[in-house]
């Protein structure tokens, strides 16, 4: 134990200033758990913070992140390119969120997350629920909804968001385009 | 494509971003200083922007943890990996031959096995050269379509398009 | 795409029906005014099963491409049940009224003219379906024991027409009521020989839900021609009231055919669903996906 928090620290001091590209770049060359532990440490804080600010409990969103940084950790020749690695970490962190919430509702029929997710805010245990930002992605469509948190939210580019949502860039830059004056023009009204 | 007086929803986006050329930014200027309705719109986005940010920056400080946290899960983590022995699935390590097995095993069940194998050996024969038995992997591709296309002729589209997908999902592990 | 029957509700429409007719076709011979009942009943449960097959009929052929034979078939397939729908309620229209005998009310035997559409535009999907699987190389050579079936049922063909009189417009004052009819045997026969040949592609297939589809296909087929051969060789008149062979067994053979046909196409829309499952299955989780069918592979290869 003390030797992986030793493990831990060091990694962490030595790659505090290094890209995250470059560090998922040195896990592909070199796989294993001593390459992988810094881009848990860079990633995991976000996928933590992506679960939790979905309305997940504090325990489920550690066990999904660990389920995410699992997946991460095995499919490096399916990812490839490092580039891309930011936007299929938040494409299997959406669909590990969907698995989690189609079981909660014991329904095996395809739920349609953000309709559910509504559900889950409406009953006051999202974070999101007391925010004027969330009042206003209320007013949106569920995918322009899920577009603006990737970008606000998750802090994803557009190029990222296209992969993530299977889009063409050029619709995710209008759909964001679009939903900003939409909004804009509702917190004009307020 | 929709547009604002003449300006794309991209070149907008680039504009309040800070990412747009020097020429196109300058042209949005001078368009800006006698369009009042590009101005209000502009301005509601800035407006629109900040609150978000703050709100944004409100929400990530609430579900933010502490370096301590993220240790302990990076050990439970490394724990748990080192325990159960699991390791990084390494390079593409499927031979053409495997791949076609594989497609056949996704086809079995929804097909039947008959019409499976049937299905392949007729991709087969339409994708490979005089004198070649095996898909290969520079014709993969045209055994894909041929199969999806013989499939989804007597299946239907969504069995078409799942070889489609499956296939191209394949031929990244192919070597 | 959110319709999904379940097969068993199939069964469990079938069960109803058969227990509603057959108990009121029972009580007609105790009590006449049942075999309203009986009549209404019949009606429904023909026009239902015949209107829900319509439906996923419809549904199936948009699954695919246009101008392919397969959606040729199916449309094909939604139109004869559909025909048979309408001659339910081409029949119902006159017997709601009591007029029950098309030698007394002519009008009625233009009901052959459903019958036997249906059964022309059946044939052909039957024919634009086969004609499509051959192109996967399935049904294109028949065992013995299929010509012996085949031969079986054209065989059957003219002992069923030379029991005409048995059959329910035989009396009608119209000739063309008459030679349609006489005609209807030979017309079934041609697609209960077609079935015969689906069964065979099912059984060259292997396991599925489309190798279910078709044995549904072929049994609806054999069903149907089992209650024409029943009515016209167990006696006259399959209007009669009561508990009697003549009118129970053709009744629950008829009954039977429609919906296990309907059973067939449930089977090839959940088919659908299923492919469509999986596409989502692989675009949403595609390396642990792969990871179960490389297992799945392996284990068929050892």
């Amino acid at each position: 134990m003390g030797t992986m928090r030793g493990d831990i620290t060091a990694f962490v001091e030595s790659s505090a200033a290094r890209d995250e590209q470059e560090l998922v770049g040195l896990f592909f060359a070199a796989p294993s758990d001593a390459t992988f532990t810094p881009v848990f440490l860079r990633f995991a804080p976000r996928m933590l913070r992506y679960f939790e600010l979905r309305g997940c409990a504090k325990a489920v969103a550690e066990d999904l992140t660990q389920e995410v940084m699992l997946a991460a950790f095995r499919q490096t020749a399916t990812i490839r390119d490092p580039a891309r690695f930011r936007a299929w970490l938040y494409g299997v962190a959406r669909h590990k969120h969907l698995m989690h919430i189609r079981r909660q509702c014991h329904n095996p029929e395809m739920v349609e997350f953000d309709e559910l997710s509504e559900s889950l805010l409406a009953a006051g245990c999202d974070p999101l629920s007391r925010s004027v930002l969330y009042e206003s992605l209320a007013t949106l469509d569920a995918v322009s909804r899920r577009i603006l948190l990737l970008r606000y939210m998750d802090g994803l580019e557009y190029h990222e968001i296209a992969e993530v949502m299977k889009m063409p860039l050029g619709t995710v830059q209008w759909k964001v385009f679009d939903s900003k004056k939409k909004l804009a023009k509702w917190m004009g009204r307020l | 494509m929709n547009t604002e007086h003449s300006i794309t929803e991209a070149q907008w986006m680039e504009y309040l971003n800070g990412t747009l050329t020097e020429a196109a930014c300058a042209r949005i200027r001078s368009h800006l200083e006698i369009c009042e309705e590009c101005r209000g719109m502009l301005n509601q986005l800035r407006e629109w922007e900040s609150v978000v940010i703050e709100e944004v920056s409100r929400l990530k400080v609430t579900a933010t943890r502490s370096t301590g946290e993220i240790d302990v899960l990076a050990e439970k983590f490394l724990r748990s990996i080192r325990e159960n022995g699991i390791r990084p699935i390494q390079g593409s390590t499927l031979k053409p031959v495997e791949a076609v097995r594989l497609l056949r095993a996704l086809l079995d069940p929804l097909c039947g096995a008959g019409a499976a194998r049937n299905a392949v050996r007729l991709a087969t024969e339409q994708s490979c050269r005089a004198g070649e038995q095996d898909v290969s992997v520079p014709n993969w591709g045209l055994f894909v379509r041929n199969l999806s296309k013989n499939v989804g002729y007597v299946y239907g589209s969504p069995a078409r398009v799942l070889i489609e997908r499956v296939g191209s999902l394949v031929a990244a592990e192919i070597h | 795409m959110r319709l999904k029957p379940p097969p068993g509700l199939v069964g469990w429409g079938l069960a109803l029906c058969l227990f509603l007719c057959v108990t009121t076709q029972v009580l007609s011979g105790i009590e006449p005014a049942w075999r309203t009942a009986t009549i209404v009943l019949l009606a429904v449960s023909h026009f239902t099963a015949n209107v829900s097959s319509g439906v996923l009929g419809r549904r199936i052929a948009l699954d695919h491409d246009k101008g392919t034979l397969m959606r040729l078939a199916w449309n094909l397939i939604t139109l004869a049940v559909l025909v048979n729908a309408c001659r339910v309620v081409f029949e119902v229209a006159f017997q709601s009224t009591g007029r029950l005998d098309s030698a007394l009310h002519p009008a009625l035997g233009l009901r052959q003219i459903f019958v036997a559409s249906s059964f022309l535009i059946l044939t052909g999907a039957l024919g634009a379906m086969w004609s499509a699987f051959t192109t996967l190389q399935l049904g294109i050579r028949l065992r013995a024991i299929d010509w012996a079936l085949i031969g079986c049922v054209v065989f059957l063909v003219p002992p069923v027409i030379w029991n005409r009189q048995t059959m329910g417009d035989s009396g009608s004052p119209w000739a063309i009521v008459r030679y349609l009819q006489i005609s209807g045997p030979i017309l079934l026969a041609i697609p209960a020989s077609m079935g015969i040949v689906l069964y065979r592609v099912s059984e060259e297939m292997g396991e599925g839900r489309m190798a279910l589809t078709l044995k549904c296909l072929a049994g609806s087929l054999a069903l149907r021609l089992s209650a024409l051969a029943a009515a016209a060789f167990l006696g006259p008149d399959g209007n009669a009231a009561g508990a009697s062979a003549t009118s129970l067994v053709p009744m629950v053979f008829y009954i039977t055919a429609h919906w296990i046909f309907l059973l067939g196409l449930v089977h090839r829309w959940r088919l659908s669903h299923q492919t469509t499952d999986l596409i989502e299955r692989y675009e949403s989780d595609q390396e642990n996906q792969l990871t179960l069918l490389a297992q799945r592979t392996h284990k068929s290869a050892n």
